[in-house]
């Protein structure tokens, strides 16, 4: 465990990163996920999507030469303990997220368009449009078959007040998760909220038979609700009833949840985890969501992850690691070397705070191997060059092996400008989700992946 | 759209707000005579002859109709062409101005035809609560903080705010939420079975920890320095009781030094300082403070016995101030107006322990019987301005033990404080001197004049007492009513006693079950009496009563008895499982809370409401119609309060009488204490002082700016808008206002001289280099990079916030700057006006980067400067339309004078914008032009305001969906699909 993530007093953390202390997981899983015997051990595979915003220091994120034993540029260089674990891409574009005849506001297109595949329509609120996400459409096939269809996580909580970037309203800067062309999944931002979603918030005590009332009540209420929506629907206008219909989708979603309540039941934290209580520095609040999202895979309770890092345009400053300036400033660097150093400094950072996350990953043993073997964990921004606000080039990567589907530990140069979504089929190919089309894709990518669909 | 942003081109804008304004039948504009040309000339070469970029190809409208049917295209024609994203500068042939007002106002004139006769008040869409409204609602509604949505995700926002229909989206892990809330809300609120005691110990180290503590030491000890609201807390939700309050703590020894958090200075106490003291406080009240002994081998634990209401409640330790002290003495009554305390508090933790073998209950003041003179506030305190007593009567079965408690303050006047009695059936038991607010005579040549608590900090006054079986009356009665009128002090006229309630706790009771919220408690009273011989039948009936009084005011309109008969289902299922009375109606109730009618705002019609479709006429879009009279206050309350309406707007509504007494009832909103909500919520975002909490400037070039600073900054912005607020002040206060509200800390960051303390004061500006808003240091800090200034974020801010005419943003990809520009040299304003050099980027900085400057004399956290660097600073300048300013006071006066028309329509747009919760539209014009006129024919007073947002066309109506749902949906929708990769 690196020193400085000492949380101490932080009981969450306790035994992090410490497997031993974790030995009981495979018990944690529900036993119909591996399979009939040992030998056709099969363990679910799990997508997640970190986001990390205003591109990258390309010069020192793109390693020279390609396939296997390239060297590590220096922001990948964090990574190096797992460089045989994860694929870097070169060549892929986020083209919806380009200006398109829209003018300005770049940082929301980037994050709007990223997982969707889809150009945002340019509106400050009225009629908000971007597309479905490739998370939501893997959640829509695939997450019945845990608790949690997925989970959505971000350090950073919408905007406090002001507008967002250039007539875009915040919603698009502030989500990258899609369920609907109208409507984003709003991440959890608050480390214990999203602890309390995995493992409940600890203070039931009450009986197994208070608690299937308790079950059956909530079905009667939702029965209740859902009524008085569909009885509200006829009367109202078009705009009204796409309002409601986020209502009636979220309802039913919640009695399958209850419906299932057998099946799946509240999962006890592992021993010595504990819910977190607060956080007091940024590197904190990141470590915690990328140990939720650990615990959700884990635990099995949830296949299917997005985590925004920070939202794209973020200015923070990053003081623990002597950069003064504000994030997004630096990205605009005008090619000034000294920005520039420093802006890579700050990739580098989130870099390495995502090697911690493997790290936990890999010390989570699943069958033979370890959590990760089962894991695809895409990394990365919608921009390269945050100066341009260029699309193309991304800074991306791809982390764990998707149960054996993935070949890694290479630098994989695809066409110039293919799309992202092209990635997303095959990550989401690999996991047995079907897709025929994602956004603006045009294929798949089929270096590296085994596809056999 | 904003339209502020639409007809403002980037060099055009007094020009097209003239032609706006004056509003003369113009020539009409002739896309074949007028527009074509410049289309040809400009356009064309990616946009026409065969050539179709984006998928637009301009030669296909041949007419003005083509146009209009076409309205999504041009509107982005108009957008990009007013902000000069369109044509690229590709080295050809460039529009004037004048050319693009041409294309713009004929895309205008075509798109937004605006037919007085027929005006469009816009769709509201269904809005679900946001985190905000969804807690203001639940305390109003249930009578406990429990401030359940800040578990909730946050909320998006969109064009400014967070209250916006449209981006409000409710997703699955929201409904979650909802549910949740409901159970932990109602299962407070109606608790059925006695309660255990439980001791609950948080170490300091992870309490919540005041804004100028330095926080653990390493080992668990928490420092807290004497400063004001230096405190730990923790915030637990619990039933009602008696509970005791205990920390561990101990002091260092007086006199010693020691640095502050991003403080270079460290703290020096000289003088004979006097015992280091911690108060044990129940949110804003003292409870009970101690002398904290110093010897740290042997820390002790300090209790106090408090009664809790049900809810959230925060118990905090904190540092108590010292009263009185050399340099305030003559200012000080008995207030609080103190300086530093010496010594440092080290707590380890904080425990609470209850509900303690007693039966407790609270007694609000307007609960009470009254006698004497005086009146109660809108917080519901009883203010006895002469002889008289607040009482109330209790029954006790067989001897016991109370404490009668009274929380209290006073007003001052005369020298000697304010005496409350505590007595029972008329005898005294014990009598209290009652702590005053500081209060300061106004002061010749110094900045402040006057000076009031804002936040009155009620102590709890205690006395214990045996008292024999039988009826018995407790009441609180004022001893020494005195007034002086004559005293030079304004503040020093009356002396008068506030009480905020009285508090009976019979110790020998065994633990009640507790006590319900008063809301909740009303709603169970109107119920029959429930006893062992009432039949179940009965028992529905209560319950039926219980639950309809309640979904009335949870869905803010009369509800059908359908509805509740299918409510009263979910009471008869719990019933039949066997559970009690309260369990079925609360299982109902829960159905409430989460039921659309609860979480959305708007016209959600009930079962039996027909909505009336007026038929139109040829097939013309149906007449707008005037929102019902429930939708109506719902309206003005979320938009005054955030919350729901009270009894009386329901009551309004109900008798269809909400309309008529409209102004009245907006005053009678605006003047309650819920009006704060204003503040936080619309001010909060309007002038966005709400993101200065995620600012964070240079530590090491702004060691002065820590959360203490950063909090009275935030401080000062919320109380100079409450107080144009509640005095009625012209909204042009907020421009040129020569006033401002300090404490000592943020006086002494200003080199304000006099005011020390914690308090906030109001003081004149006067003399001073600030005016209004533009000049508070939060604004200024939350307009700057982290390590200098940045006039061009401070000039757009202006732009966007005071005069609705934002720039439109940096072309995509600006030109990289030649290497000589890189050598831009002198003061940040001089390389800014290098850069201006450059006539891509002229056009819109000439509009932003001279408010700017005007402001350059303020530091990057809004402190004064005469130098930046080495240069001395040049802070005078012209606007884009000529007129010259030489400071950032003249700029303020001149943006009042010469930017009124601008200013007004801003603050009508950004006010309407909030109260709709919608974005405004072109067809909002007429509606702002009027806010504004009324503004100004009001003597531009914030009430005006308010009132003419309240009174516009779009606040009372509501467009009518025409049959088949609004096919303005689909004219507007879809964009092209992705297009022409090779682009």
């Amino acid at each position: 465990m690196n020193s400085k993530f000492q949380i101490g007093r932080r009981t969450f953390l306790r035994g992090l990163g410490t497997a031993v202390a974790l030995p009981m997981l495979d018990s944690l899983l529900p036993v119909r996920a591996f399979g009939a015997g040992a030998a056709a051990q099969k363990f679910p595979k799990r997508m997640a999507w970190v986001y990390v915003p205003n591109g990258a220091n390309m010069a020192d994120w793109t390693p020279a030469a390609t396939g296997a034993g390239y060297e590590l540029p220096l922001i990948l260089q964090p990574l190096a303990a797992h460089k045989n674990d994860f694929n870097v891409f070169t060549g892929l574009a986020n083209r919806q997220g380009d200006e398109l005849g829209d003018g300005g506001g770049a940082h929301a297109r980037a994050s709007a368009s990223f997982l969707t595949g889809v150009h945002p329509r340019k509106t400050a609120g009225a009629d908000i449009k971007a597309g479905v996400s490739c998370d939501q459409i893997a959640a829509n096939q695939i997450g019945g078959e845990t608790r949690l269809p997925s989970l959505e996580l971000s350090c950073d909580g919408g905007q406090r007040a002001g507008s967002c970037d250039s007539g875009y309203s915040c919603i698009y800067q502030f989500n990258v998760s899609w369920k609907s062309e109208t409507q984003p999944m709003i991440p959890e931002v608050n480390p214990r909220a999203a602890f309390e979603r995995l493992f409940g918030n600890g203070d039931v005590g009450a009986t197994l038979e208070a608690s299937a009332r308790r079950a059956q009540h909530h079905k009667s209420i939702l029965d209740y609700v859902l009524d008085d929506a569909h009885r509200l629907e006829g009367r109202l206008g078009a705009d009204d009833r796409r309002k409601l219909d986020e209502y009636l989708t979220s309802v039913r979603e919640l009695e399958r949840r209850i419906a299932r309540a057998d099946q799946f039941p509240v999962p006890k934290a592992p021993d010595g985890v504990q819910a977190p209580e607060m956080f007091e520095t940024y590197e904190q609040h990141m470590q915690l969501m990328y140990e939720v999202m650990a615990l959700a895979f884990q635990t099995d309770s949830t296949r299917i992850a997005t985590f925004i890092v920070a939202h794209d345009g973020s200015n923070r400053p990053y003081p623990s690691i002597g950069i003064r300036d504000g994030h997004h400033d630096l990205s605009h660097h005008r090619e000034d070397a000294e920005k520039k150093n420093k802006l890579a400094q700050i990739n580098r950072y989130h870099t390495a705070q995502f090697a911690r996350f493997l790290d936990r990953l890999k010390a989570i043993p699943e069958g033979d191997g370890t959590l990760l073997d089962n894991c695809m964990i895409q990394y990365g921004s919608a921009l390269s060059n945050g100066d341009k606000h260029s699309p193309e080039n991304l800074p991306i990567l791809v982390a764990g092996h998707g149960g054996g589907r993935i070949a890694t530990g290479r630098h994989v140069r695809v066409e110039d400008k293919t799309p992202m979504t092209n990635l997303y089929r095959s990550m989401l190919g690999a996991a047995d989700v079907r897709t025929e089309r994602i956004g603006d894709s045009t294929g798949r990518i089929d270096e590296v992946f085994a596809h056999n669909t | 759209m904003k339209w502020g942003a639409l007809i403002a081109g980037c060099a055009v804008t007094a020009l097209s707000f003239a032609s706006t304004r004056a509003a003369e039948p113009a020539k009409p504009i002739s896309l074949e005579r007028d527009v074509t040309p410049l289309l040809v000339k400009y356009c064309y070469d990616c946009h026409g002859d065969g050539s179709s970029k984006a998928g637009l190809a301009l030669d296909t409208y041949a007419t003005a109709a083509d146009v209009r049917a076409a309205r999504a295209k041009w509107e982005a024609v108009l957008r990009n062409v007013s902000r000069h994203e369109m044509p690229q500068d590709d080295g050809g042939p460039m529009p004037t101005d004048a050319e693009r007002e041409v294309i713009s106002r004929f895309v205008e004139q075509e798109l937004f035809q605006l037919d007085p006769a027929h005006p469009d008040p816009g769709r509201v869409v269904l809005r679900r609560l946001n985190r905000a409204e969804y807690n203001a609602t639940i305390r109003d509604l249930v009578g406990v903080d429990f401030k359940a949505a800040n578990d909730f995700p946050p909320d998006d926002s969109g064009y400014g705010f967070d209250n916006i229909g449209a981006v409000l989206s409710l997703p699955p892990v929201l409904l979650e939420k909802y549910l949740a809330a409901a159970d932990k809300i109602l299962g407070a609120a109606i608790i059925t079975d006695p309660i255990k005691s439980e001791i609950r110990r948080t170490p300091a180290s992870l309490s919540e920890i005041g804004f100028n503590a330095i926080g653990d030491r390493g080992d668990g000890w928490v420092h807290l320095l004497g400063l004001e609201e230096d405190d730990a807390a923790v915030e637990l939700n619990l039933p009602a009781g008696d509970y005791i309050f205990r920390v561990l703590a101990f002091a260092t020894k007086v006199g010693g030094a020691l640095k502050g958090q991003g403080s270079e200075t460290p703290l020096v106490f000289t003088g004979d300082p006097g015992p280091t003291k911690l108060a044990l406080m129940l949110n804003d009240a003292f409870v009970q403070d101690f002398t904290i002994g110093t010897d740290e081998a042997k820390p002790q634990t300090y209790e106090a016995r408090i009664g809790v209401p049900t809810g959230r409640q925060r118990f905090r330790a904190s540092v108590a101030r010292k009263r009185g002290g050399q340099d305030n003495e003559t200012f000080m009554l008995n207030g609080r107006l103190g300086q530093q305390q010496p010594g440092i508090v080290f707590v380890k933790w904080l425990e609470v322990e209850g509900p303690l073998p007693a039966a407790t209950r609270r007694y609000r003041a307007d609960q009470l019987e009254v006698s004497g003179k005086g009146n109660f506030t809108a917080a519901g305190e009883r203010v006895l301005k002469g002889p008289g007593e607040v009482a109330v009567p209790v029954n006790i079965a067989r001897e016991t033990e109370v404490i009668i408690r009274a929380q209290a303050y006073a007003q001052q006047a005369g020298t000697e404080p304010a005496r409350m009695e505590l007595r029972v059936d008329g005898r005294p038991l014990q009598t209290f001197d009652v702590l005053a607010p500081a209060t300061m005579q106004p002061i010749a040549k110094q900045h402040v004049f006057s000076l009031s608590l804002l936040v009155p900090r009620p102590y709890v006054y205690e006395v214990r007492a045996k008292l024999p079986p039988g009826a018995h009356r407790v009441s609180a009665a004022f001893l020494n009513n005195t007034s002086d009128p004559a005293a030079e002090n304004p503040n020093l006229r009356e002396r008068n006693l506030i009480v905020q309630h009285l508090e009976v706790s019979l110790l020998d009771e065994p633990v009640l079950i507790p006590q319900k919220p008063e809301p909740i408690q009303r709603l169970f009273a109107g119920a029959p009496r429930l006893g062992p011989n009432v039949r179940s039948v009965d028992e529905t009936a209560a319950a039926r009563v219980v639950v309809s009084a309640f979904t009335r005011r949870a869905w803010r309109r009369s509800v059908a008895p359908v509805e509740i008969d299918r409510l009263m289902e979910l009471y008869t299922l719990a019933r039949a499982g066997g559970e009690s009375f309260e369990a079925g109606v609360k299982l109902a109730m829960k159905a409430t809370l989460v039921s659309p009618h609860f979480l959305f705002i708007g016209e959600t019609p009930s079962a039996l409401a027909t909505t009336v479709r007026v038929p139109a006429a040829n097939g013309a879009k149906p007449a707008p119609q005037p929102v019902d009279e429930f939708a109506l206050a719902a309206r003005l309350s979320y938009f005054i309060w955030s919350s729901l309406p009270d009894d009386e707007l329901l009551a309004l509504a109900e008798r269809g009488e909400l309309r008529a007494n409209l102004a009245a009832q907006t005053r009678r909103l605006l003047a309650s204490p819920k009006a704060h909500a204003l503040v936080e919520n619309f001010a909060g975002q309007w002038l966005q002082i709400r993101s200065l909490e995620t600012f964070a400037p240079d530590r090491k070039l702004f060691p002065e700016f820590d959360p203490v600073l950063r909090s009275a900054m935030q401080r000062e912005t919320e109380l100079f808008f409450e107080h144009v607020m509640r005095e009625d002040r012209s909204v042009f206060d907020f421009l040129t206002g020569d006033y401002t509200f300090v404490n000592g800390r943020l006086a002494k960051f200003y080199g304000i001289p006099g005011v020390t303390g914690d308090e906030f004061q109001k003081g004149s500006l006067v003399g001073t280099p600030r005016r209004g808003v533009l000049t508070h240091a939060g604004v200024l800090t939350l307009t700057s990079n982290p390590t200098r200034t940045s006039p061009v974020k401070r000039g757009k801010w202006v732009l966007e916030n005071l005069l609705g005419t934002p720039p439109p943003p940096p072309p995509p990809n600006i030109p990289e700057l030649d290497d000589k520009s890189r050598k831009l040299a002198g003061t940040l304003r001089q390389q800014l006006e290098q850069h201006r050099a450059n006539p891509n980027c002229a056009s819109c900085h000439a509009r932003m980067d001279p408010i700017g400057f005007g402001l350059e004399n303020f530091n990057a956290i809004g402190a004064w400067r005469d130098k930046d660097g080495d240069a001395p600073v040049d802070a005078a300048g012209a606007l884009a339309s000529g007129d010259k300013f030489a400071n950032a006071v003249e700029l303020s006066s001149l943006l009042a004078q010469k930017r009124r028309w601008e200013y007004t329509h801003s603050m009508a747009d950004r006010m309407l914008t909030y109260a709709l919760g919608r974005g405004t539209e072109y067809y909002d014009r007429p509606a702002l032009d009027k806010i504004a006129e009324r503004l100004e024919q009001g003597g531009d007073k914030f009430s005006a305001l308010v009132l003419a947002v309240v009174d516009s066309f779009p606040f009372q109506n509501r467009r009518v969906d025409a049959p088949g749902g609004p096919a303005a949906l689909s004219a507007l929708g879809a964009k092209s699909p992705p297009r022409d990769q090779g682009r």
